[in-house]
Order: C-alpha cells, then sequence, then structure tokens
C-alpha cells in the first residue's frame, strides 16, 4: 500500500474544518479501537478473576477481579475434552491444510502453464459458484460415499478453492518462462518442477494461504456439527459450543472440580470458567497474530488486487 | 468444415495431451473434487420432485413433480421464514454494508502511518475470533445478571433485567451489531486497496484546482472504489435469501424463532437434525434459483448505471 496519497503541501493550508475534522477523526479511531478490544479484555480479565469475586462483581471486568486466580486455567486444562478437542483441531488443520496446499498448487501450475483447457477448467469451477447443490443433497452426497460420521470429511470438506487456486497462478505466473523450461531441458517433469523449483521460490504466496486454511480448521465447528457424531472425532470448537452455550455441561465441569464446591455455589463458577475455555481455545490465534498479521492482510491484498 | 475442425481438434489434443501429460494429470484431483462435492450436489438436487426417504436408494424413490415445493409454500414457515431472513439480509445490507466502507475512507484520511496500522491491526482481530466463541460470550453477556443487562441498568434505574435473547425484539440488534462487530475492520480492506490504487495525481490536480478534502472524496475518492462497490453489492445482493445458518443456530432458541428462524435454519433443522431432505432440498433449490436471479438482475441495474458489473 502507499504510504500517503497525497501530496504533503496541503498539510500548510488546512483550514479549521479540516483540523476539526481530523481531531474527531482520530478520536473515532481511538474509539473504534477500544469497542474492538473491550470484550475480548473482560473475557481475558474475567478468565483470571476470583470466580466466586467475578460472580458478585457484574458489570466489566477492567482488572482481575480479587486478584490474579488461575484455578480456571487448572480445571479447564484438567478437563479431557480440551485435549482431545486440541489434537483432532490440530491434526484436522496440519493435514488439511497439507492436502489443500498439495492440491490447490497442482491446480494452480496447471492454469498458469497449460494453455489449451484453461478455460474449459476455469467455467468448470466457476459454475458451482453461483449455482450450488445446496445443504441437503451435498450432505446426501457425503452420507451415500459414507464420509458422515468419518475424519476424512473434515479434512476433505473445502480444500480445494478457486480462491486459492488464483492466487497461487497469479504467483506462479510471475516467475520467468525459462527457470521453467530450463528445469524441463534437465530433464525434470512438471510434477518435480513444481515442487522443487516453483514452490520454493513462491513460499511467501504458500504460506499465506497455509496460515488461512489453518484458521479456517481452526474455527472451523459447523462441519463438525453437520457430519460428526463421536466425541473422539470432534474439534475443539465443538467441545466449546458445548461449555458456552449448554448449561447443564457447565455446571457438570464445575462440579468435576478438585476443590470442594457446595451446590448452590456451583453457579458462581460458571462464568469464569466459561471466560477461561473459550481464552485456551483462542489462545493459538491470539499468540499468532500479532506476529502474523500482516501476512494476513498481504493475503487479502494480492487476492483482490489480481483475482 | 466442421469435420476438419474435429479432426484438428482431435490431432491437437492428442499433441498436447503427450506433449503435458502430467499437467491433465495434476489437474485431476481438482477436477475430481469439483465433480464429487460440487456436481454430484447439483445433479442431486432432482431429489426435490422426489418422495426420498432415506431408507430406499435414491433411483427407487417415487416421482412427486412439484408437491414438495407446495408443501412448503403453503406451509406455516414459509412466510415466517421468508420475512425473518428478508428482515436480516436487508438490515445488514443497510447497516452493516455501508460500515466497513466509511471506515476505509475515515482510515483513509489519517496521515500518521503508525497509528493507521495500529487501528488496523486491532479492528482486523475480531475476523479470526471463532464464530463458536463470539457467540458463546455474546450469550453470557445477554444473561439477566451478565454485563449488558447491568450496563442497561446503570443508565437506566427501571431496567428489569432479563435475558435478552430470550426476548424476540433483541435478537436482530444483537444479531446485526456482533457481526459489524466482527466484520467491520476486516470488511474494510479490499476499500482500503481499491483506495491506495487511486492515482496521486488526481488528487494533486484537484488541489491545484482548489478543492477541498471533502469534494476530493465526492469526486475522485468515491469514484474511485465504485467499482469494488458496485462488486461487493451484487453479491451481497445475491445472497439477499441466505443468511447463513451457523451464527443463528447458535444464538437462536425456540423462545425466538418467531424472529430468528430463517430459510436456512429451517433447511438445517427439518433436514439435517428432521431427516425431511426432499422437502428441504425443495426449499434449498427454490432459494438458488430467487439468488442467482436477483444476482443476474442487481448486476444489470449496476452496469447500466455505472458501468460496473460482475459479469
Amino acid at each position: 500500500m502507499k504510504k500517503d496519497t497525497k501530496p504533503k503541501a496541503h498539510w500548510l493550508r488546512r483550514s479549521r474544518g479540516e483540523i476539526a475534522f481530523s481531531v474527531f477523526n482520530h478520536i473515532l479511531m481511538v474509539a473504534l479501537c477500544f469497542i474492538t478490544l473491550l470484550p475480548m479484555w473482560h473475557v481475558i480479565m474475567g478468565s483470571l478473576s476470583v470466580p466466586t469475586k467475578l460472580f458478585l462483581h457484574g458489570g466489566i471486568a477492567w482488572y482481575p477481579v480479587g486478584g490474579f486466580s488461575f484455578d480456571m486455567y487448572k480445571t479447564v486444562f484438567q478437563n479431557p475434552d480440551v485435549l482431545t478437542g486440541y489434537l483432532n483441531t490440530i491434526f484436522y488443520a496440519a493435514s488439511g491444510t497439507l492436502l489443500s496446499l498439495f492440491v490447490n498448487a497442482m491446480a494452480a501450475y496447471t492454469l498458469c502453464k497449460h494453455r489449451m483447457w484453461n478455460n474449459a477448467f476455469i467455467t468448470f469451477m466457476m459454475i458451482p459458484m453461483f449455482f450450488g447443490g445446496g445443504l441437503i443433497p451435498t450432505y446426501l452426497v457425503m452420507k451415500n460415499l459414507g464420509l458422515i460420521y468419518t475424519r476424512t470429511i473434515m479434512i476433505i470438506t473445502g480444500c480445494v478453492s478457486m480462491y486459492n487456486i488464483i492466487v497461487l497462478r497469479t504467483t506462479f505466473s510471475g516467475l520467468p518462462d525459462g527457470l521453467i523450461e530450463s528445469a524441463k531441458i534437465d530433464g525434470a517433469n512438471d510434477f518435480w518442477v513444481l515442487w522443487r523449483i516453483v514452490v520454493p521460490l513462491c513460499m511467501a504466496t504458500v504460506a499465506v494461504i497455509a496460515l488461512f486454511s489453518i484458521v479456517g480448521h481452526w474455527n472451523n465447528w459447523y462441519t463438525a456439527y453437520i457430519y460428526l457424531k463421536d466425541d473422539e472425532m470432534m474439534p475443539l470448537q465443538i467441545f466449546l459450543r458445548r461449555m458456552l452455550m449448554e448449561e447443564g455441561e457447565a455446571e457438570k465441569a464445575v462440579n468435576n472440580m478438585n476443590f470442594d464446591t457446595r451446590i448452590f455455589e456451583t453457579m458462581q463458577y460458571i462464568e469464569a470458567m466459561q471466560y477461561a475455555f473459550a481464552i485456551v481455545a483462542m489462545l493459538p490465534i491470539l499468540v499468532a497474530y500479532p506476529f502474523l498479521q500482516r501476512y494476513f492482510v498481504k493475503g487479502v491484498m494480492v487476492g483482490a488486487i489480481k483475482g | 468444415m466442421n469435420q476438419i475442425l474435429k479432426k484438428n481438434f482431435r490431432a491437437r489434443f492428442i499433441r498436447d495431451f503427450k506433449l503435458n501429460w502430467m499437467c491433465y494429470l495434476m489437474f485431476l484431483p481438482t477436477i475430481a473434487y469439483y465433480i464429487i462435492f460440487s456436481y454430484m450436489p447439483i445433479y442431486g438436487i432432482c431429489i426435490a420432485f422426489l418422495e426420498y426417504r432415506p431408507a430406499i436408494p435414491f433411483f427407487e424413490a417415487e416421482f412427486v413433480g412439484l408437491q414438495n415445493f407446495q408443501t412448503y409454500f403453503s406451509g406455516m414457515f414459509f412466510l415466517r421464514n421468508l420475512k425473518n431472513t428478508l428482515m436480516l439480509t436487508s438490515l445488514s445490507l443497510i447497516i452493516e454494508f455501508p460500515i466497513p466502507i466509511i471506515f476505509a475512507l475515515l482510515l483513509n484520511e489519517i496521515t500518521n502511518t503508525r497509528f493507521k496500522k495500529l487501528v488496523q491491526n486491532i479492528t482486523y482481530l475480531p475476523h479470526f475470533v471463532s464464530i463458536v466463541v463470539i457467540c458463546g460470550i455474546l450469550q453470557i453477556f445477554v444473561k439477566s445478571d451478565g454485563v449488558f443487562n447491568k450496563i442497561f441498568a446503570f443508565f437506566n434505574p427501571n431496567w428489569t433485567s432479563v435475558n435478552l435473547l430470550s426476548r424476540s425484539e433483541w435478537f436482530r440488534p444483537l444479531y446485526i451489531g456482533s457481526g459489524i462487530w466482527q466484520g467491520f475492520g476486516w470488511g474494510s480492506i479490499l476499500y482500503l486497496s481499491a483506495l491506495s490504487g487511486i492515482d496521486a495525481e488526481l488528487y494533486e490536480a484537484a488541489l491545484m484546482d482548489g478543492a477541498s478534502r471533502w469534494k476530493q472524496t465526492i469526486h475522485i475518492t468515491i469514484p474511485g472504489i465504485m467499482p469494488t462497490i458496485c462488486l461487493m453489492l451484487i453479491l451481497k445482493c445475491g445472497g439477499m435469501l441466505s443468511t447463513g445458518s451457523e451464527k443463528i443456530i447458535l444464538l437462536y432458541n425456540p423462545a425466538i424463532y418467531n424472529v430468528a428462524d430463517t430459510l436456512d435454519t429451517y433447511i438445517f433443522r427439518e433436514g439435517i437434525q428432521g431427516a425431511d431432505f426432499s422437502g428441504t432440498a425443495a426449499v434449498g433449490m427454490a432459494i438458488q434459483a430467487v439468488s442467482l436471479a436477483i444476482m443476474m438482475c442487481v448486476n444489470k441495474i449496476t452496469k447500466r448505471l455505472s458501468g460496473n458489473g460482475l459479469f
């Protein structure tokens, strides 16, 4: 992005209205950032509070109410579902992303160098964008293929993405033709040209796409909600949903806590417990975001400008 | 003539295949994926015209014509679902759609690059928070002893605390509000990239002619991002009949079905959970067809008005 599209000279002759607007604009931006961060801050602080104090506190938790307490995190990590969920999610994210990159890179390479069928292929991929089968026929196809209630479905759904193919193709097209020709003269076939030469040179774009795919898998609960049944296959988000939305589930988790609680106190622990669970589920993204966010933005820019 | 072309085509294809067989092989997984997961469901739509039951094979199901459509359109759910869907999507179009555009325009006026970057980084963050977390936290906030009720009670002494999501009148504001909170920052990226593509010389020329910042915005900036706005508008209008069921399923409960149950959630509830495959496939097909028609109309209109179209 260009840093400043307007000439600097206009700073010298700003009218009073423009200065007022500028001040207002800056205040508005700060307010928007505040609104964006406030709920997250509340959740983080709530999860670190002493649960019973948080229950009595009400309102927004600006600071850990009643002092720092990691009890709720201990409880969350003692919950066997969290480990199952984490392992499943990591497995789905890793294998889904690898498969997706493998298939999409090959498709992008074909579309970028091989001319004869390009238009036919692209039309073939465009049609489902405008007219798809919808939820029920898709579900039935999956069912008839025997894919529901299996781990495969979590990896396969959404693995080929037109958007990713176009972004990759744009990047691949930027490489000089001579590079590929010379490799072919040396005896490499297209498959090895792609994986030994093209992909290593376009690592930045590949990494961005992988990043988006990982986040997508991490946050995906809907596929599992529709197609999976067994608890041992469920990703983390499904357990999170139960904990946040089903009262009984949260109560059960609180009652399983190691420190002694009386029945009437159970309610007081639920909120802090839910906050802690949500933070644990978001943790990788919250931690990675500050370091990776510029890649995310870059990814969208590539797609938006070229796609 | 035709014969020659045909022969020519075959010869070309064979030569091309010999030369690039590896490429064909490499594209095969993509084709297979599209055929299985995109084209087979399109073919599968024909169960909308059948009396399909899970127990009997697909091709033995009885053909019933338009009966499935009739049953739904004359049923009690159709009007309610259609009204709720249109309410949510049009509210989203009117309120949620312009906010990223305004935000991008305002952000573009900030000249301090570091401050601008900081604002961007913070406002993009909610996009990466999963919808389960957002809806779950929202559910905790709206409880009768939750944060929202405490805040309302603080400003209004006569406030009676209730779980807001058990009240029909609160569903739409909460749905749209949380959508804005999550999406306004991320939604602005497209417009910002369009803004950065506007030629700086235009602004210089306008400044020479004595145009104020406001005039520059009206005459240069907005026309500059108009193609992007039109594109997003067309896509948004194409989705006029689909709210997506993900978020609503997380937020609604039977007490507020009268405002929260949309076409998509109906399909999910009756189709997947209730196993009424034929009936809901018919609903899905009707949505698809109407959406496509709307998209084409809007595309034609925007093309005529501004010269920008999707296809």
